[in-house]
């Protein structure tokens, strides 16, 4: 029963996810609030697991907004002196904000904990410090962390460099046309119920039943931004690109455990580390860049990665150009360019799409494709196997991916890790959205 | 810590002395080390009582983690001789050191005949001897274990910190590892309940603990101590000047230690001198791992290492566990002596 609806569930999200991506490539600029003065507060509230459950959580919140899972993006540019003002609203200790990477962070205000200043409920803590270095950060509270961050007082921050907002360094290597933000992070239901009804706890006994990117669980990490149903975990997770394009990934490990992000589709190329590029002197480029498909994102770690794809090496025409079949063309053909050689009324040669992988171009389909009568239908196929491809189906069939993009699973490796309090699927998991570039 | 370095220090003036007055016999060169193994109680901050096992030089007391080792500049050579006072019988390894190993296997008879049991020769129990001996020691910084039933020993304490630096102050071959000062940092944890068992003889296939598989440490110790407010920072020299960080992890889970408003850089992994340094303000150290990170402070005061996979805990207490504080001086003020340290805007040299 519980299953059932939870499908149906995960069927909707789908659903939803599929429509928003005919909106286009939006989601391309990481949401977030922009300095480089925050007033932040730090407040109790409440989030929702992806199986529904609501668990008290505290987070830090721009000003009188609610708390957030995770705390807002910080969106700061080089070079700029940045200011923190941190309030305590009902958190019932005191809690601050350490910037791991950034140096000389001074603070004021608040009484002295054993890492930095910390602000009892009702008073303000300040951080102050230089944006001296462009690159992907994290925050969290350094004020009891082994339950803080657990409870999940911890954040994003981002360094725009000098070069510009399209460079995630200043480097022209560090280009990126679309940039997302994964933020992983566990959650130890145990402690959330026992902070809730005041009960004993033992944080070294943490055993994570929930984990999260950018605050959700899968599905719900397909989601848009902002659904007015999540309201205290505003960002979503749901990487889209077209091929030849350059995706910024930006990992950080803010929970406790680390976490093997894997991408499937291709590899990607670690620009940086820790906000420092992979260079093996200043002035080198990203010279140490290496290639990988996980990154083991340890706690309080960050990387950046380059992830392309172009459809490289996968043995057929992922467009359907069938060059030199004497078929009726599949794909979103025939266009302009053509070319019915023969003249006998079927065109047996297309151009170049842009950014296509030109060795396996009019290559075609390895299989013959089946009949509609002998396939189930998966929600994200729409009747043809070619990106931006359409075909017929059955009534009620498929229709959430109305663009024929290709749909790549990027997930925790620790496979435990997709599921929602023991749930499967859900967890620490998106998919990648590969777009056909005929979108305007 | 400190009080170590200089007893370790002594042992090799003796060694030294030794090797003079000896001289004309065949011996092997290099440092020697008498290290005992032994049981002590150790009294956590929380008030609980643990029995640990651990290492000692000879006519002092056993700690955890054992004395730091140190293998002089200039020599290549290590001979410990280890007595064994424990009621098991234990070994010695040196991961990243390779010496010739002669495994130990269950005997006949055993229910477990056949197993390995200790990867080299054992000291018998019951203050049972033997002699190990590294030749070809190169630089870097490297755990000492005990190489028997490694799943219970290690975790019981049997465990300590070796380096052998390239040149004086220089820890590796490249000149830019040189250093003002080194500060062992060696992580390490205790579960309570396994430690018990042992104690009592509850721990094995017939006891109340069969094995290490359900470990749940409350004890995370950095130097075998677990960080308590107020506790004195360990000098790190002078600000501007070079400190060099050794990180070990002796422990069986993975530890994140981060230099709180610091970045540092990586030179080294498991003793080995890295093609790059890496700019890093956290270090991912994974159970049996040794990194050694290069610190210029920028300012004076202290400076707070913690682990950021939040083992922060003692027992059920917070603010313990897995945090340390090391204290830069300020710059002496005499004239003439003051020289002013070249960094740039971020404080690197």
């Amino acid at each position: 029963m519980n299953n059932t609806s939870y499908k149906t569930r995960a069927l909707l999200v789908f659903l939803t996810a599929g429509l928003c991506l005919i909106s286009g490539n939006a989601g391309a600029e990481i949401p977030g609030i922009t300095g480089p003065t925050f007033n932040l507060s730090a407040r109790a509230d409440c989030i929702y697991g992806g199986d529904g459950l609501g668990i008290l959580i505290w987070g830090y919140a721009d000003g009188d907004n609610r708390g957030q899972y995770p705390g807002p993006t910080l969106l700061v540019a080089e070079d700029q002196t940045v200011v923190i003002n941190l309030t305590n609203i009902d958190i019932p200790e005191p809690v601050s904000i350490v910037f791991p990477g950034q140096v000389g962070v001074q603070a004021t205000g608040g009484a002295a904990g054993v890492i930095t200043r910390e602000a009892s409920i009702g008073e303000t803590v300040t951080y102050t410090f230089t944006a001296s270095e462009p690159g992907t950060y994290l925050y969290n509270s350094g004020s009891h962390a082994d339950l803080q961050v657990e409870m999940g007082l911890f954040g994003a921050m981002i360094i725009r460099p000098a070069m510009g907002q399209q460079y995630a360094y200043n480097d022209a290597q560090s280009y990126f046309d679309v940039e997302y933000l994964f933020l992983m992070s566990e959650l130890d239901l145990r402690i959330h119920d026992a902070i809730a009804f005041g009960q004993p706890y033992d944080t070294s006994t943490f055993f994570p039943v929930y984990w999260f990117l950018n605050g959700r669980n899968a599905p719900d990490t397909m989601e848009e931004n902002f659904v007015p149903w999540l309201p205290t975990q505003p960002y979503n997770c749901m990487p889209m690109m077209m091929p030849g394009q350059k995706l910024l990934c930006r990992f950080i490990g803010a929970g406790r455990q680390s976490h093997p992000f894997h991408t499937h589709g291709n590899h990607f190329a670690i620009i940086a580390r820790d906000g420092r590029l992979m260079s093996s002197a200043p002035g080198s480029g990203i010279d140490l860049m290496e290639k990988a498909f996980s990154v083991g994102t340890a706690p309080g770690q960050t990387y950046d990665a380059i992830f392309e794809w172009t459809g490289e090496k996968l043995g057929w025409d992922m467009y359907g150009h069938q060059q030199d079949r004497d078929e009726a063309p599949t794909g979103n053909f025939p266009g302009p360019e053509d070319i019915d050689h023969d003249g006998d009324g079927v065109f047996d040669e297309v151009m170049m799409e842009m950014h296509e992988y030109e060795p396996d171009h009019g290559k075609p389909f390895p299989v013959d494709l089946p009949q509609n009568q002998d396939l189930t239908f998966g929600e994200m196929y729409n009747g043809s196997p070619f990106l931006g491809g359409e075909g017929l189906l059955p009534p009620g069939q498929g229709g959430f991916n109305p663009m024929g993009a290709f749909v790549y699973m990027w997930h925790s490796h620790t496979e435990k890790e997709l599921t929602n309090n023991d749930i499967f699927p859900g967890g620490l998991m998106t998919h990648l959205m590969i777009m056909p570039h005929m979108m305007p | 810590m400190n009080k170590i370095i200089k007893r370790d220090r002594m042992t090799v003036v003796w060694a030294v002395l030794l090797l003079t007055l000896t001289s004309g016999t065949p011996v092997v060169r290099g440092v020697t080390y008498d290290l005992v193994a032994g049981e002590f109680d150790t009294l956590m901050p929380d008030g609980v009582t643990v029995r640990m096992w651990g290492f000692g030089l000879s006519g002092q007391a056993v700690t955890v983690p054992g004395p730091v080792l140190t293998v002089p500049v200039g020599d290549h050579n290590l001979t410990i001789n280890l007595t064994n006072n424990l009621p098991v019988p234990v070994s010695l390894v040196i991961p990243g050191l390779p010496s010739a190993l002669t495994p130990v296997y269950h005997q006949a008879g055993d229910p477990y005949a056949g197993r390995v049991r200790s990867l080299t020769a054992e000291a018998a129990p019951g203050g049972g001897q033997r002699t190990y001996t590294w030749t070809d020691i190169r630089p870097g910084t490297f755990v000492y274990h005990s190489g028997t039933q490694m799943q219970i020993q290690i975790q019981m304490g049997l465990y300590g910190a070796l380096k052998h630096d390239f040149a004086a102050s220089q820890a590796y071959a490249d000149p830019a590892t040189a250093y003002q000062t080194d500060i062992v940092l060696l992580y390490s944890e205790v579960d309570p309940s396994v430690h018990a068992a042992v104690q009592s003889g509850e721990y094995g296939p017939s006891g109340t603990i069969t094995s290490t598989v359900s470990y749940w440490p409350s004890y995370f110790l950095i130097n075998g101590e677990s960080y308590t407010p107020g506790q004195a920072p360990i000098p790190a020299g002078v600000v501007g000047q070079k400190v060099l960080l050794r990180f070990l992890n002796a422990g069986l889970r993975t530890h994140v230690p981060i230099i709180h408003n610091h970045i540092g850089k990586l030179i080294s992994e498991d003793g080995n001198l890295l093609p790059f340094f890496r700019d890093q303000y956290e270090v991912m150290l994974a159970a049996g791992k040794t990194s050694d990170l290069l610190l210029t402070p920028a300012a004076a005061g202290p400076i707070t290492v913690y682990d950021r996979k939040l083992d922060l805990t003692t027992g059920m207490e917070s603010s313990g566990g897995m945090l340390v504080k090391l204290d830069v001086a300020p710059l002496q003020t005499q004239p003439g002596l003051w020289k002013k340290p070249i960094r740039n805007r971020l404080g690197r040299v």
